[in-house]
Order: C-alpha cells, then structure tokens, then sequence
C-alpha cells in the first residue's frame, strides 16, 4: 500500500498523487469546510462562532477595538477567498490517481490545510498524536499534508515525519 | 501624520503553522530567498514574534497582514 506522495517538479509546482482513501477522506473534510464557512459550524450563519473565528482570522492589532473594526472590515473577503481556494481544490480533485498542482493551486491547499486546522482542531488537541484520537488524528493528517505541500513547492522533499523540516 | 511614525508588521508564533510552512510564506509572500525566510521562522518560534517590515502607510502595513492571514499566519499591524 503506497502512501501519498508530494515530488517538486521545479518552479513551485507540485506532483501529488494520494491513496484513494486519502482522497476520499480529503473530500469530506473539504466538504465539511465549505459548508462551515457559507453557513458557520453551528448553522447560524458565517462565521458566528467567535471562539474560531478567532483562530482563522486572529487579531490584527495589539488593542481590541482596532482589531474589531479591521476584522468587520475585512473577515468576509478573507472568508470568501477560502471558500473560493476551497471549491477550486474540491473541483479539481480528480477520482483516482495523481495530478499537478500550480504555484497558486499550491497556495489554495496550502491555505485550506491551514484554515481546516484552525476551524476544526481546537487548541488543545494541535499536537496530539494520532493515537490519541480522531480528531488528533485529523490534526496530524492535516498538518503533514500542509508541510509536504509547502515543502514539495520549495523543491525539498520529506523523508519523515512528524518533523516540522523541509529535508533536501 | 508625525513624520517619524511608521506601522510595522510584527508575525507571532502559533501552534499550527510549521518551519516550513512558514518558510514557504515569507518566501512567496514577501520574496525572501529561503534561507532567510526559514531563519525568520526560526526567530518566530525562538521569540515568539518577529518585526517583518516597516511601512510609513497604515495601509499598506495592513495589505501584507491581511495576505498573511489568508495564508493563516498570525500577524499584526503595530504602531513604533
């Protein structure tokens, strides 16, 4: 059984090619994102829920109300850029077998990896290991996948992991 | 607008991002060659904050905040 695979080809573009559960379980996981964000985790809209909010979009000041009036300002044009990032991955997706990322398809998975993260690991389960657990698990699944992706567009590759390093 | 104020962009720690992802950011973001994008990674987990850039424009401070929290970074506008 393979597991996935992530090889630089040069030019900050990426070779990936993904076990077919693993595709499987990166939909649902996109699914699930793109369903938060147009209608919040607890459906009473986007981004209601403040504790995550939080998380994806932290404050962008050291005082409180400037970073209220920054995040009224900009949160929706942050979070309709992810929902754009997003649906451009789960589009291009394919069923089976393995594809190309562009530099900036790079960038969208790289950002939605992140963001999933933040929106749906709270702070305490980050760094759990997987054997504590399906959300730690989820965690770690989330963020090996966003470190390959980085580390695949900066023409390194990862000889093991956990390991927060790009080994050339 | 005193003369002397500028707005500068400081990146704090978090517990998501890793060195490389954060390598990878301030090397697409702000074009900073690898080697000193990962050394400004490596200062962030150190210090737990790092000063990025320095602008005279509020807004201009904010453009590069807000496209690093795209990226899911956590950075701030700071008034020195």
């Amino acid at each position: 059984m393979h597991g996935p695979e992530y090889v630089s080809l040069g030019d900050g573009r990426a070779a990936v090619n993904l076990p077919a559960d693993q595709l499987d379980q990166l939909r649902a996981l996109l699914a699930r994102f793109i369903t938060a964000l147009e209608n919040g985790m607890d459906g009473r809209g986007p981004l209601s829920w403040s504790p995550r909010k939080d998380r994806m979009f932290p404050p962008a000041y050291d005082d409180r109300r400037r970073s209220k009036v920054f995040r009224e300002r900009n949160s929706n044009d942050l979070r309709r850029g992810l929902l754009l990032a997003a649906r451009r991955m789960q589009q291009d997706l394919p069923d089976r077998g393995g594809f190309t990322l562009e530099p900036g398809d790079v960038a969208n998975w790289f950002k939605v990896f992140g963001h999933m993260q933040s929106l749906f690991i709270s702070r305490s389960m980050g760094r759990l290991p997987p054997e504590r657990g399906s959300r730690g698990g989820a965690a770690m699944w989330l963020m090996y996948h966003q470190n390959v992706v980085a580390c695949a567009a900066m023409d390194h590759v990862v000889h093991e992991f956990p390991g927060e390093k790009c080994v050339s | 607008m005193d003369a002397t104020q500028s707005w500068a962009v400081v990146l704090k720690n978090d517990d998501i991002n890793t060195f490389a992802g954060v390598t990878y950011v301030l090397n697409r973001v702000l074009a900073l060659p690898p080697g000193g994008a990962y050394q400004a990674a490596d200062d962030v987990h150190r210090k737990g904050s790092v000063e990025l850039a320095a602008y005279r424009s509020e807004a201009e401070a904010q453009a590069l905040v807000l496209e690093l929290q795209a990226y899911g970074l956590n950075a701030i506008v700071r008034e020195v």
